[in-house]
């Protein structure tokens, strides 16, 4: 039985008098109505004398219609049925996708799936192990216990547990997602089997035909939902395709997914843009899936966060898509009774284990069986799922919870040969919830046909429309010789015969799409990450506030540097706050954006949308204008208010210097960002670069008398050579102001500095073999600091180098280590 | 969604109001803001003594304090602490979703309020869990004569099986209210009937709910709201509402509030509080105290005894001017990460029931950090003048050390000050790191001479930055009376001009590059001392303006 009346008095929980019950899909057709209108008129009678004065005030016209066939309706009232058809009408409006071109079975057989979780490098857990040896390492964890369940082509299939139950494990397991966490040590070990139509999945296979969307929605924040579309249909589907016929895929998947109306508002979410609803933003997460046309489709409690209204939007539309065809796999915590008859399976998991597996309509029926019946008036997931949760808030209740689950689930493993969702016992009542079904099979295709030509406008309609037929005919079929589709009756056992045979798999069916070119990936990568930077304005302007400030700042304190003695120090200044000021932000800042921008990268990766290379060549290239640009605006109002040389090499040499080590800066905080995938520990390791560049710059410390073991350092400190450079530059040529010599002083005072001059040598000086003059030229300064040797070209070409190597790094580890967001 | 249903549970008598120790009212917002270090016996303890007069002997809060902890059953996790919400659950583990949302409603409780407030109690939390809390709220009406109202979105069947009463509201009207009982029955007659396995509130909500997807959708659902509006008026629920509140009327209205209102609780107790949190955490007083050392430890690997040569010069000038530009930047970055917590829980709760002040708040802080902030300083000062070979003395490593406090103490006081604008660490990393540099650049005179500078600088900017009165501070004390030598150290003949000897003493270099300094000496200290008092003041100030526009 199930939620279906004529069963009711099965139940013990339902008083024997009680109606029978509506059907399980209200509002599919014409049959549920005459079964509702006799149920509700049967409940309203006790209480209808009062109704004189519910009815008296002005009933709205919708609500009024009488409704002719429930004859047991009192007279002058409106019919309390109509009422009710007009809730439920509203909200069962299922949408109708385009067929699925391809059709998928999944089989699991006893998957069982253990993961050793990592030690992690912090102080609390390297402190259990050191005091408490092994039993301080982290204990392996069984997340999946002999799991097995069939999914069929054109089912919806709900996963329900509590948290920890394994849930979204199981899904990605089969989705080829899992990975055992990070950490010393960590592995993970996992038997059984995974089948796509009878062939074993493989990453390749599933990737081919599945489409996953994940619990939060890793969507660009500041582009339209079209540009979103527009741009997973340009770069993911097939080359042979025109452009224009896939912006058409891209505004049917729109139009089928309800999202027209927001075509042209951006996703939003972040704290600085708002855009679409939460709901619309989980279903364009849907689209840029549904575009790759995937046969089968996996989503990750697709409706957590969401309000009643939209989350049932939204499995409505999952269960539109299963209805084409598709073998649709999600997982969901805690649906209301309404979402929950939504699907055609569910597998409600414990700590691993399987609880129960079947068709929906028979979950009540199969736990009165094993002893717990629904009470009435409440959620029958909600009842079942508290049933399967271990509750750890006592040592007692966690005893006896824990002996409910043990039994649930020694129940259900003696009541299943294998987890097909096939109970060994068939009665009657079976038979009923098994008609149930096929019935709305056919309505559902009959609703299919009719909402087809509606729909014919927005989709693109010839090929649409009769793919939808084709695909309406299958499913009569199916359900006409008895194929009970959401059933999943697989009685003959699939150990007997080699499942390949049986389901006729074939590669054919994993064949995976060919999306655009490498060179077209690049375009289309390059255009979205120009358009990133231009939409993100208030970004945009916060980097361009924050470096004007700083060139001003710079520029002010060094406003108009002199020729005098002095101003030799003003200028070693100027050339090491020059070369550190700016690339200390700009590494900081840039740990921080790489950080915010890697669940995206991760998630569209993840998808296979596009390669890395491109992508990295995209993001380099698109980039660069605006580094350039930044460099400018903090160097050029430096130089000028300064009053450095005016000439041109001198002025450009400067620029190009100073844009070099923000690069080089960029490039080692992006290394480390991608080598460090954790916000905290890349943001250290970032700073102590920096500083360990930065000390032996030559400035703070004379590099000459600096310890021999780490003078090295400054041989590799992009710092080192920027500050070499920029003085080079500044110095070279330059001549400065010479005090008098100190001779013919009147009052036989020596000047600063010449104090201890022996009489021999003031008379050098004053025949001129010595010079008064410490610093007379830029040569002489650059001595002092021991740079008399550097050439600019070649710091330049060095600047370029560290630049290359940190990129290259960056490349090496986004390819190689996981950048899963954490 | 407009259609939250407002859920009242309410015993029948109303205790008497306005006992020796009991807030009118109590309000557990939607979210759990705790420090995330302190065990749920001592967040409950802290709340209670920043709310109760001092009067209130000790034992009596404790006795307190365990009542709330057995009302809520954390019995088992007294003492375990709160630990982080979000994405420092990670780091900071600590009790669970339920349990935290317990210790929320246990820092109301402890006021032992007549009336308690709660929002979305359940939001986020597993189905189980929201049941329990709801349980418990239950007890709390029954069995301590409480009256609790709470806001719910989406309750489970089991949920609403534990409701006396129950508003259902729809676009600000209410629907229904009345007893739990009398709702099913209710929209049964209004011709709504529940289906027997589905929650009937999920049905009623969305029966009341106005769809507004589409124009149609919404006639519809205004025209059936209309209808159950006027079924609602003419029910006998409404009847009995009515009948309740004209009761109700003539009935003397509640006592104001109790004599905890009048008195301020001892300023300690918020500095205790702090003080232990961060003592709980390993990391973040290590964190306070290695970083400036640290940093120190680096230098000393490029370089040990600066000498007394002239090279040495350069040397020991580059010290100094790490020593400080380094000071401050810790103290801005501790205060950017420790402090949003303490920002939060100001701004987010404690400013509505906690009675103390943006500038106790303030002051509480900074003594807690001062002791450490101190041991950082002392520490980097003394490997600073040791190992590199500094002038040594009591008066000149307490200069030194004064120097890098007070500048440490400035860093922390900006951090706050940003943090309590910004609201954002990166933006206020960002902002006050460009401050701390735009006053190294004007004060410290050894990027840019104040000689050579422009007189606008030279006699006006570089006043307004403190690493100008610190920086002739540290430059006097070490180059006060320092012997440096002409000959140059081996392997550096050459280098110079034979004879040539720019700065033949410490003193020559003080008048050449701060001419003048040494006769300011008291003048720095004063203008250095008033800054951070004056920081100390407006960010006191900021807070108290920033808390009263949250509390809006």
């Amino acid at each position: 039985m199930g939620y279906d009346g004529s069963s009711a008095q099965a139940s013990p929980a339902v008083p024997a008098a009680t109606p029978p019950l509506h059907p399980p899909m209200l509002g599919d057709g014409d049959t549920s109505i005459s079964l509702n209108e006799q149920m509700y008129t049967a409940l309203s009678m006790p209480v209808s004398p009062s109704q004189a004065d519910v009815s008296s005030p002005a009933v709205p016209p919708d609500t009024a219609i009488p409704a002719a066939r429930s004859g047991a309706a009192p007279a002058g009232d409106a019919p309390p049925a109509r009422k009710r058809e007009a809730v439920v009408d509203m909200v069962e409006e299922e949408p109708v996708f385009q067929p699925s071109s391809r059709s998928v079975r999944i089989d699991v057989r006893n998957l069982n799936y253990i993961v050793q979780p990592g030690l992690d490098l912090d102080a609390q857990a390297i402190g259990a192990v050191l005091t408490r040896g092994r039993r301080g390492m982290p204990t392996p964890r069984k997340l999946l216990d002999d799991v097995s369940m069939t999914v069929l082509p054109g089912e919806l299939c709900a996963v329900i547990g509590s948290s920890g139950s394994g849930k979204t494990t199981l899904l990605d397991v089969i989705a080829a997602r899992h990975q055992s966490g990070g950490g010393m040590f960590a592995g993970s070990s996992l038997s059984g089997d995974v089948l796509l139509n009878g062939l074993p999945r493989t990453t390749a296979r599933i990737r081919a035909v599945g489409g996953y969307v994940a619990q939060e929605d890793r969507l660009p924040a500041e582009l339209t939902v079209r540009e979103v579309l527009s741009f997973v249909a340009r770069i993911r589907m097939s080359r042979d395709m025109r452009d224009e016929e896939k912006l058409r895929r891209a505004d049917a998947v729109a139009a089928e997914l309800g999202l027209i109306h927001v075509a042209h508002t951006p996703i939003g979410g972040s704290a600085t843009v708002r855009g679409v609803s939460g709901g619309e933003r989980r279903r364009v997460s849907i689209g840029t899936q549904l575009l790759l046309d995937p046969a089968v489709l996996f989503a990750d409690e697709p409706t957590s966060g969401l309000d009643a209204y939209t989350a049932r939007h939204v499995v409505s539309t999952l269960r539109g898509l299963a209805r084409a065809g598709r073998t649709v796999l999600c997982t969901i915590h805690a649906p209301r009774a309404d979402v929950f008859r939504m699907f055609d399976k569910v597998m409600i998991l414990s700590q691993g284990q399987v609880v129960y597996f079947g068709a929906v309509e028979r979950v009540v029926d199969y736990f009165s069986k094993a002893g717990h019946p629904c009470p009435i008036y409440s959620n029958p997931c909600d009842y079942y799922l508290d049933l399967s949760t271990v509750d750890f808030r006592s040592e007692r209740r966690e005893r006896t919870s824990r002996a409910v689950v043990k039994k649930l689930v020694d129940y259900y493993r003696a009541n299943t040969k294998f987890a097909t969702g096939h109970l060994p016992e068939e009665d009657p009542l079976h038979q009923q919830s098994r008609a149930d079904a096929k019935l709305r099979l056919i309505q559902a295709s009959e609703q299919d046909a009719s909402v087809a030509a509606d729909n014919a406008a927005l989709a693109s309609a010839s090929d649409g429309s009769k793919g939808r037929s084709l695909f309406s005919r299958r499913k009569s079929a199916a359900a006409g010789d008895g194929g009970d589709i959401p059933m999943a009756d697989l009685s003959p056992s699939l150990e007997d015969t080699s499942p390949a045979k049986v389901l006729g798999g074939s590669e054919e069916d994993f064949r995976a799409v060919t999306g655009a070119s490498v060179l077209e990936q690049f375009r289309l990568l390059y255009l979205r990450s120009v358009m990133f930077r231009f939409k993100a304005r208030s970004a945009l302007l916060t980097e361009f506030g924050q470096t004007l400030a700083m060139g001003l700042a710079v520029g002010v304190v060094f406003y108009a540097l002199g020729s005098d003695q002095v101003s030799v120090q003003d200028r070693f200044g100027l050339c090491y706050i020059v070369s550190t000021l700016f690339p200390f932000m700009v590494i900081l800042s840039t740990v921080a954006k790489f950080h915010a921008d890697r669940p995206t990268f991760y998630t569209e990766r993840q998808d296979g949308l596009y390669r890395l290379f491109p992508f990295y060549m995209a993001r380099i290239l698109a980039d660069l204008p605006f580094d350039i640009g930044f460099s400018l605006l903090y160097s050029i109002p430096i130089y000028l208010l300064a009053g450095l040389d005016l000439e041109v090499d001198k002025f450009f040499a400067f620029q190009i210097v100073i844009f070099l080590c923000i690069y080089a800066s960029r490039s080692i905080a992006v290394g480390v960002a991608s080598m460090v995938p954790r916000f905290q520990q890349a943001s250290f390791v970032a700073n102590f670069l920096f500083t360990m560049f930065l000390l032996p710059c030559g400035f703070i410390f004379n590099m000459d008398t600096v310890w021999i073991g780490i003078r090295w350092l400054s041989n590799i400190s992009f710092v080192t050579f920027t500050f070499q450079a920029l003085s080079v530059n500044e110095f070279r040529d330059q001549s400065f102001d010479c005090p008098a010599p100190p001779v013919g002083s009147m009052d036989g005072q020596l000047p600063p500095g010449f104090e201890s001059l022996t009489p021999e040598q003031l008379a050098q000086y004053a025949s001129g073999e010595l010079t008064s003059c410490p610093i007379p030229d830029g040569e002489s300064a650059l001595e002092l600091y021991a740079m008399s040797s550097v050439n600019v070209l070649h710091n330049g070409i060095f600047l370029v180098a560290v630049t290359v190597f940190f990129r290259t790094l960056c490349f090496l580890a986004l390819k190689y280590i996981s950048q899963r967001p954490r | 969604m407009c259609a939250n249903p407002a859920l009242f549970s309410r015993p029948g008598p109303r205790r008497p109001a306005g006992g020796v120790d009991t807030a009118p009212a109590g309000y557990v917002l939607q979210d759990d803001h705790h420090l995330k270090y302190l065990t749920v016996r001592e967040v409950l303890t802290y709340a209670a003594r920043l709310r109760a007069a001092t009067s209130i002997p000790r034992d009596r809060i404790e006795a307190r304090v365990q009542e709330t902890i057995n009302l809520l059953g954390l019995r088992n996790v007294a003492d375990s602490r709160v630990g982080g919400s979000g994405i420092e659950a990670i780091s900071v583990r600590g009790l669970s979703g339920g349990e935290r949302r317990r210790v929320s409603i246990g820092v109301q409780l402890v006021g032992d309020p007549a009336v308690l407030f709660l929002d979305e109690p359940t939001t986020g939390l597993d189905s189980f869990t929201a049941n329990t809390i709801v349980a418990t709220l239950r007890a709390l009406a029954q069995r301590h004569q409480k009256t609790i109202i709470f806001t719910v979105h989406q309750p489970r069947s089991d949920i609403f099986a534990l409701l006396d009463k129950v508003l259902l509201m729809s676009q600000g009207r209410a629907v229904f209210f009345g007893h739990r009982a009398g709702l099913i029955d209710h929209f049964t007659r209004a011709g709504f009937p529940c289906g027997l396995y589905e929650n009937p509130l999920d049905f009623y909500i969305d029966t009341i709910a106005v769809d507004k997807r589409s124009l149609k959708r919404m006639a519809d659902a205004e025209s059936r709201l209309l209808y159950l509006l006027a079924a609602y008026d003419a029910s006998d629920s409404k009847a009995a509402l009515e009948r309740e509140i004209a009761v109700a009327g003539s009935s003397p209205a509640l006592a104001p509030s109790s004599d905890l209102d009048v008195a301020y609780p001892d300023s300690n107790v918020l500095l205790a509080r702090i003080a232990r949190n961060l003592a709980r955490s390993p990391m973040d007083v290590l964190d306070r105290i290695y970083m400036l050392p640290f940093v120190g430890i680096l230098m000393l690997l490029f370089m040990q005894n600066v000498g007394n040569d002239q090279i040495s010069v350069q040397n020991r000038t580059g010290l100094l001017f790490e020593a400080l530009s380094v000071s401050p930047v810790m103290g801005m970055m501790n205060a950017i990460a420790q402090f949003p917590e303490h920002r939060k829980l100001f701004t987010r709760s404690d400013s509505r029931d906690a009675r103390y002040s943006g500038f106790e708040l303030v002051s509480a802080y900074f003594l807690v950090a001062l002791p450490l902030g101190i041991l950082a300083s002392l520490l980097f000062t003394a490997i600073t003048i040791y190992p590199f070979g500094l002038q040594t003395g009591w008066v000149r490593f307490f200069t030194l050390f004064g120097t890098s406090i007070l500048l440490y103490m400035v860093g922390e006081l900006l951090g706050v000050v940003t943090i309590a604008l910004l609201d954002d660490q990166t933006a206020a990393n960002n902002t006050s790191s460009l401050l701390l540099s735009s006053s190294l650049l004007l004060g410290s005179g050894i990027l840019r001479s104040p000689l050579t500078a422009p007189s606008w600088i030279g006699k006006g900017l570089k006043y307004a930055a403190p690493h100008f009165y610190a920086s002739q501070l540290m430059f006097v004390s070490e180059y006060q009376d320092l012997d440096l030598t002409c000959t140059p150290r081996p392997g550096f003949e050459d280098v110079l001009q034979p004879g040539f000897c720019r700065f033949p003493s410490g003193n020559a270099y003080l008048t050449m590059l701060f001419p003048g300094a040494e006769d300011h000496e008291l003048r720095n200290w004063l203008v250095l001392g008033a800054y951070v008092l004056l920081m100390w003041l407006l960010t006191s100030t900021v807070f108290t303006i920033v808390g009263k526009l949250k509390r809006r």
